[in-house]
């Protein structure tokens, strides 16, 4: 098969969760004896040479052939409300021609492409991992902070969250397009049961699957049992910042009268954050403060762990991190708030606790720190996370999927 | 009191020099008055000892050296085994043998030479690179004990050698000098090699005079063998005064060694009177004999040192004068013997054919006296046929027209007759030349251009189908063409078209209509693709996993299997062949039941046939420890599939899943897999297995499952098992597909798995491959194959070509193939005067070892002139073909270039050589196997390749 891999932006410009998605399964892909490619946008600055043939720009990634096209569209072109125009060029309409299936990764920014792709029937599969699809604000999230109980098809998205210049009706239409876009997928996967349900109750017509991510078990020893006479370590690992509670995190750790060390890892953008961190580690030695890590040094840092801790105060579709820990061998605690929530409830591997609230999360440190075996216990149920090949697989056979059903071009496409 | 201790500053507290630059100007060895102190170095105290045992052949080193191993002395890791005439081992290191040959020979000497050793060779750069593989062989074989015993006849005139070595790696070396009778010896060698008994005495006068010379100032023991047999405490007692005591002198040592030194060891013996009056005995040798006997018996003095110094002195003064002369005509004699050997091969070859010959000429006569009978009936049916066309005269018409019939026929009898007559006489005549033209035949092109025939004979047999039969005979007009661009065009257009076909799906579904697992071309699917109603199968699953150091892959290998869903009970059997990492531990932590078996008895049949009678499920799995099961109902839909199809002809006795690649896989591992898969159809199709025939595409393709994942029912298992040191999987997969039963090669439902492997697997699993399928297949032919020189040089000349290409400079992946198969294809080849200098084993030390010692022997089996051009050009065109297989891989899957394609596809492009390599050896094998008897080193080969695979 011919595979095409479309994402809203790719490296060597960002390499977050969903571009780490997108790039593991076409290598997989690859592995498995198909010819992939990538189309995505670049964001600052033309990524690659320019290919007159077809209109992009070229760069190879670890293999990966990637065609970049640029970001001339308007920012409501990005999140879907842009209806009409023709933005996607005859080279790259002809381009993406040659493919037999087209995986679309990530929504944003390429409606039109989506199109063009319907337009020609080629057959596509489309993965959320977030809620773009259902919300233009992405994060399910209103405007007055409260999390969307439904958009009821557009019609609550013009009153709650409207945008400067757009009547109420575009966001109704913005649904339907998105529905017909669903509705002609030969498959549609939501990264997490969580992400599943939004969309169901958004979209019920679409039948949705679940697919979580897998990681790369091969990074990861056997985990070991921690010494029992040791201090306690909590963790936490990613982007730093308030949306990611890392005040919450650290001011509930310090309150309580412990002996435990608590490690941070990851980059910190905010430098207001930043100096604040600062000065709490060097007033307090039980609170360790490190930089960005590399990919491969992230398990031998989480191996260093033995609790790791999700405080976010925004609903997480997915948390690769959760499932990392998990195959070091760490219970988690996590904000009673997304996914890791959902995971940590039902498999008790670790504790859910109030979004936000510094006391609650301080208590249960404290109480893991005072009570060992309920550490071990809840290290006994962590489960095996699902590795990176397992998802590949079962995208492979969806693809296989799409190529016998076929392109639906009969389907009446929006606007 | 038997052993001379001759210190030189205590056991252990020096390390001696080797001699460098301290012989004298002819190049003898130092005089014994020569200043100790200059050779002895500085001292040290190295932390590691070898006993090196120099003595004569024949003189009881392998007794000697035995019983040091039998006192806790560490043994070289490949030993020269037991042979006629020395039964109880060598003791001696096989790779170091062929290596000292090749180094005698790089020095224009050999084993058996009785002049001095060429000690200009040590200043040439050819010495560099021996001591280079030296310290190689070293580590291979000696590993890091800390006290080991180097015994080989040869080090007696390479002392020089090692002892250099020894001291850049501060290695102390402990020298025993075994001592036997020189007519013994001469007599011994004379019986097992032919020697004449003087030769035999001038080799003892050499390998004695250098050993005493390059060991006089080190800490040495003189033995003297018939002492030693006679009462070996003593000797070993009177050598752990001067060397220090043995790490495992006790009685069970003590008794192991009385067996061990049984009396019958010494074949010959020789009174001391009729070595002091036999007259092939020379006075140096007579005297050299006492001079050492004195040295055994006590410390010796000055003035022993001085008779064997004046003997050396005489003895290099006419080894000078004569040797060459002597050489030369050794020479020639040995070439004479050696066509006379072969006169005598061909008489015997001869013989057999006249004997063949007058066997098919009684044949014949037997024909012909069958044929004469049947005329004679013939002749009957003639007349009586005449007698009744003169009674039927006034017959019908039709009447008339049968008499000319049978008069028609009567005539072509008759002819027929005659022309049989004369056929006789021609076979008669051309009987003698038959059996020569018959094997031209097999190697002739119309032998290939009649295959097409005979392809479609086998499809009017039905022994296989159309399709196949088409196969074959395109594929054996192909190979009937020679090398060249006809050749490239049409294989170039056969894989376009092979690699245009890759999945080749169903024509979509009608617009409208879903699809649904499972997909049109499959039997099955993983309920993670498409989630079903659970129901839990009544059925007990053992799991059987063969181990040897898993690490951490078996952690999460049993963790996955344990939590499989949709089955009573699953129960994991690992069966561990001597692991040193935490494997067994890992297994038991984790519930499993562990069968230990010792690695020497693994196979890969036996550990798994083992595993299976420890377990108790109803259903068997044999997996590897390396494998991984894609969700968490892998298992229960492989026993879904097995136990409860869709409908009875879609029944298994057996089935297996492909592979899916793990992310650490490597390109020419995905390539290989891919070329398999469509070999076997289940690239993108659940494969069903049936019997179409005996011919091996038709087993290969039909019959093929996989240790990955292969599920049988335990009664289904137990009546076949798993049979064969290798390719078991397909052996049990024939076997029941030829007792009619069905398997599959699952697509639909796969386990994660591949390889990275090292060049060097590739070259012995290709190796195995093709000794399997020789072995299996009767008709799987294989070209001849017979200079290994030839094709090992090639093999290294291609191997630097390619590293001369950088595929980083290539936008496409393609382009690189071709430059590679340019400058491959435009290199002049090896030509037979090259020597192999530094044997290229493909980083498998002793590999390489064996290649350097084979092609110093090479022309023992070269017995056409042509072979070693004709092995070249081979090895060069297999390596282009694969390098074709590969591009064709890459062109369909890499559509870009950068750093990490390039590194992949250099690694890919070598390997393909190491597989060519691998190929070519096998090729080899199995023409020398063939041969009346083969050479010892035919059955090394053997051994080493298979070793790990």
């Amino acid at each position: 098969m011919r595979i095409l891999y479309i994402v809203h932006q790719f490296l060597p410009e960002f390499s977050a969760g969903t571009e780490q998605f997108t790039l593991s399964m076409a290598m997989a892909a690859q592995a498995e004896g198909h010819a992939v490619a990538v189309l995505t946008r670049f964001i600052d600055n033309p990524v690659g040479q320019y290919d007159p043939n077809i209109g992009l720009y070229r760069e190879t990634i670890q293999g990966i052939p990637t065609y970049y096209a640029s970001l001339n569209g308007p920012n409501l072109e990005d999140i879907g409300f842009l209806f009409g125009k023709e933005i996607v060029s005859d080279l790259t309409e002809n381009f993406m021609k040659g493919f037999d299936v087209v995986h679309i990764t990530h929504s944003f920014r390429n409606i039109p492409i989506i199109e063009c792709v319907i337009r020609n029937s080629i057959p596509y599969i489309i993965t959320a991992t977030d809620f773009f699809l259902a919300c233009h604000r992405i994060n399910y999230v209103n405007a007055s902070g409260q999390i969307c109980s439904g958009s009821s098809m557009g019609g609550v998205c013009g009153a709650a969250c409207a945008i400067p210049g757009l009547h109420a009706d575009d966001h109704e239409k913005r649904f339907r397009r998105m529905s017909a876009i669903l509705g002609g997928a030969a498959a549609v996967v939501a990264c997490s049961p969580t992400l599943a349900q939004a969309l169901e109750r958004e979209f019920p017509e679409v039948p949705i699957r679940t697919q979580g991510h897998g990681i790369d078990l091969l990074r990861f020893p056997h985990p070991s049992r921690r010494k029992k006479e040791a201090p306690v370590i909590f963790g936490a690992v990613g982007t730093m910042s308030e949306a990611k509670g890392t005040y919450v995190l650290v001011e509930a750790f310090l309150q309580a009268d412990m002996d435990a060390r608590l490690r941070l890892y990851g980059p910190c953008f905010d430098a207001e954050l930043r100096n604040w961190l600062d000065d709490k580690a060097a007033s307090d030695g039980r609170l360790e403060v490190y930089g960005p890590l590399q990919s491969y040094e992230v398990p031998q840092a989480l191996l260093s762990l033995d609790v790791l801790c999700i405080p976010t105060l925004v609903p997480e579709t997915y948390s690769i991190i959760m499932y990392e820990g998990f195959a070091a061998g760490l219970p988690a605690l996590v904000s009673d708030v997304g996914h890791p929530s959902t995971v940590v409830g039902r498999l008790e591997c670790g504790k859910v606790i109030s979004t936000g609230s510094v006391t609650q999360w301080s208590q249960a440190m404290a109480a893991l720190v005072g009570e060992p075996t309920k550490l071990a216990e809840m290290s006994c149920r962590v489960p095996l996370p699902l590795r990176r090949e397992e998802e590949a697989f079962v995208y492979m056979q969806l693809y296989r999927l799409a190529r016998y059903q076929g392109g639906k071009s009969h389907m009446e496409t929006p606007v | 009191m038997t052993v001379a201790n001759i210190e030189a500053g205590g056991p252990d507290d020096t390390a001696p020099k080797p001699q460098t630059g301290a012989e004298g100007p002819d190049g003898s060895l130092p005089a014994a008055d020569a200043d100790p102190e200059a050779r002895r170095g500085t001292p040290s105290r190295p932390d590691r000892a070898c006993y090196l045992v120099l003595g004569m052949h024949r003189s009881g080193t392998s007794s000697v050296a035995g019983t040091l191993v039998k006192l806790g002395v560490a043994a070289p890791a490949h030993l020269l085994g037991a042979q006629e005439g020395n039964e109880t081992g060598h003791w001696e290191s096989q790779p170091l043998i062929w290596f000292h040959d090749e180094l005698l020979a790089s020095a224009g000497s050999r084993w058996d030479d009785w002049r001095s050793f060429n000690l200009d060779w040590y200043d040439t750069p050819v010495a560099a690179q021996f001591k280079e593989r030296a310290n190689h062989l070293l580590d291979e074989e000696f590993g890091d004990a800390p006290l080991f015993v180097f015994k080989d006849p040869r080090n007696c005139r390479l002392a020089r050698f090692w002892l250099e070595i020894f001291a850049e790696r501060g290695i102390a070396p402990k020298i025993v000098l075994p001592i036997r009778s020189p007519l013994e010896v001469a007599r011994s060698h004379h019986a097992r090699d032919g020697f004449p008994l003087r030769k035999g005495l001038l080799l003892w006068l050499r390998h004695t005079l250098d050993a005493e010379a390059a060991s006089r100032d080190l800490p040495r023991a003189v033995v003297e063998w018939d002492a030693f047999l006679s009462d070996w405490p003593s000797t070993v007692a009177a050598m752990e005064s001067t060397l220090g005591a043995f790490p495992a002198n006790t009685d069970l040592a003590a008794a192991e060694i009385d067996r061990f030194l049984r009396n019958d060891l010494k074949h010959q013996h020789v009174p001391q009177e009729e070595l002091a009056h036999s007259t092939l005995v020379h006075d140096w040798v007579a005297q050299a004999y006492s001079a050492m006997c004195r040295l055994a018996c006590d410390r010796g003095d000055g003035d022993v040192m001085a008779t064997l110094d004046q003997i050396r002195a005489q003895f290099e003064e006419a080894s000078n004068l004569f040797g060459g002369v002597l050489a030369d005509a050794e020479v020639s004699l040995s070439e004479a013997e050696r066509r006379i050997r072969e006169v005598e091969e061909a008489c015997g070859d001869a013989r057999a054919q006249l004997e063949t010959a007058q066997r098919d000429r009684d044949a014949q006569t037997a024909e012909v006296a069958r044929l004469t009978a049947i005329n004679g009936e013939t002749t009957r049916a003639r007349e009586e046929a005449l007698t009744q066309l003169v009674a039927a005269v006034q017959a019908r018409e039709f009447q008339h027209a049968e008499h000319t019939t049978v008069q028609q026929f009567s005539a072509w009898q008759t002819q027929e007759l005659a022309q049989l007559q004369q056929q006789l006489n021609r076979v008669r005549g051309d009987l003698h030349e038959r059996n020569l033209d018959y094997a031209k035949i097999l190697k002739s092109r119309s032998w290939f251009l009649t295959k097409p025939l005979r392809a479609i004979m086998h499809l009017m047999r039905g022994t296989v189908s159309p399709k196949e039969a088409a196969f074959l005979a395109a594929r054996s007009t192909y190979r009937s063409i020679p090398p060249g661009r006809l050749r490239n065009i049409i294989r170039a257009a056969y894989l376009r078209k092979l690699h245009r076909r890759r999945e080749p799906e169903h024509p979509n579904l009608p617009l409208g209509q879903p699809a649904t697992f499972p997909l049109p071309n499959y039997i099955t699917y993983l309920p993670d693709v498409q989630p079903s109603p659970a129901s839990d199968l009544d059925v007990s699953v053992s799991v059987v996993i063969p181990t040897y150091n898993a690490g951490s892959e078996l952690y999460w290998l049993i963790k996955k299997l344990s939590q499989q869903r949709g089955l009573r009970s699953v129960e994991i059997v690992v069966v561990d062949s001597g692991s040193t990492d935490d494997t067994k531990e890992i297994a038991l932590s984790l519930g499993c039941k562990l069968v230990e078996i010792e690695k020497s008895l693994f196979t890969h049949s036996y550990a798994r046939n083992v595993g299976a009678d420890a377990s108790s499920g109803e259903v068997l799995l044999f997996t590897v420890q390396d494998a991984y099961p894609i969700g968490d109902n892998w298992l229960s839909a492989l026993v879904s599939t097995l136990l409860h199809p869709r409908d009875e002809s879609e029944r298994l006795a057996a089935l297996s899943c492909a592979e899916f690649p793990r992310s650490d896989t490597e390109l020419l591992y995905n390539a290989l897999i891919d070329t398999h898969y469509e070999f076997l159809g289940c690239s993108s199709a659940d494969k069903i297995g049936i019997y179409k025939g005996e011919d091996n595409i038709s087993l290969r393709t039909q019959g093929q499952l996989s240790d990955i994942a292969c599920l049988i029912s335990r009664e289904t298992f137990q009546n076949y098992r798993y049979h064969g040191r290798y390719a078991e999987d397909l052996t049990l997969g024939i076997k029941l597909i030829r007792d009619g039963h069905k398997i599959a090669m699952l697509s639909s439902i796969k386990a994660i798995h591949s390889h990275n492997r090292p060049a060097s697997y590739y070259v012995r699993r290709v190796f195995v491959d093709v000794i399997f399928l020789k072995d299996a297949f009767s008709e799987f032919s294989v070209p001849q194959v017979s200079s290994v020189k030839a094709s090992a040089l090639t093999a290294d000349l291609i191997d630097q070509l390619i590293q001369t290409v950088d595929p980083a400079r290539f936008q496409s992946p393609v382009e690189y193939f071709d430059a590679v198969a340019r400058i491959v294809r435009g290199a002049p080849l090896p030509n037979a005067t090259e020597v192999v200098v530094h044997p290229n084993g493909f980083e498998h030390g002793r590999l390489a070892a064996w290649l350097g010692h084979a092609s110093v022997i090479d022309g023992k089996w070269i017995n056409d002139p042509n072979s070693f051009s004709k092995d070249a050009t081979q090895v060069q065109q297999m390596f282009l073909d694969r390098l074709s297989n590969l591009r064709a891989y890459v062109d369909r899957v890499y559509l870009a270039n950068d750093e990490s394609v390039s590194l992949q596809l250099a690694d890919a492009c070598r390997k393909t050589l190491a597989m060519t390599f691998g190929a070519q050896l096998s090729f080899f094998y199995l023409s020398q196997e063939e041969s009346l008897n083969p050479h010892p080193a035919i059955a090394s080969l053997r051994e080493l390749m298979l070793e790990g695979i």
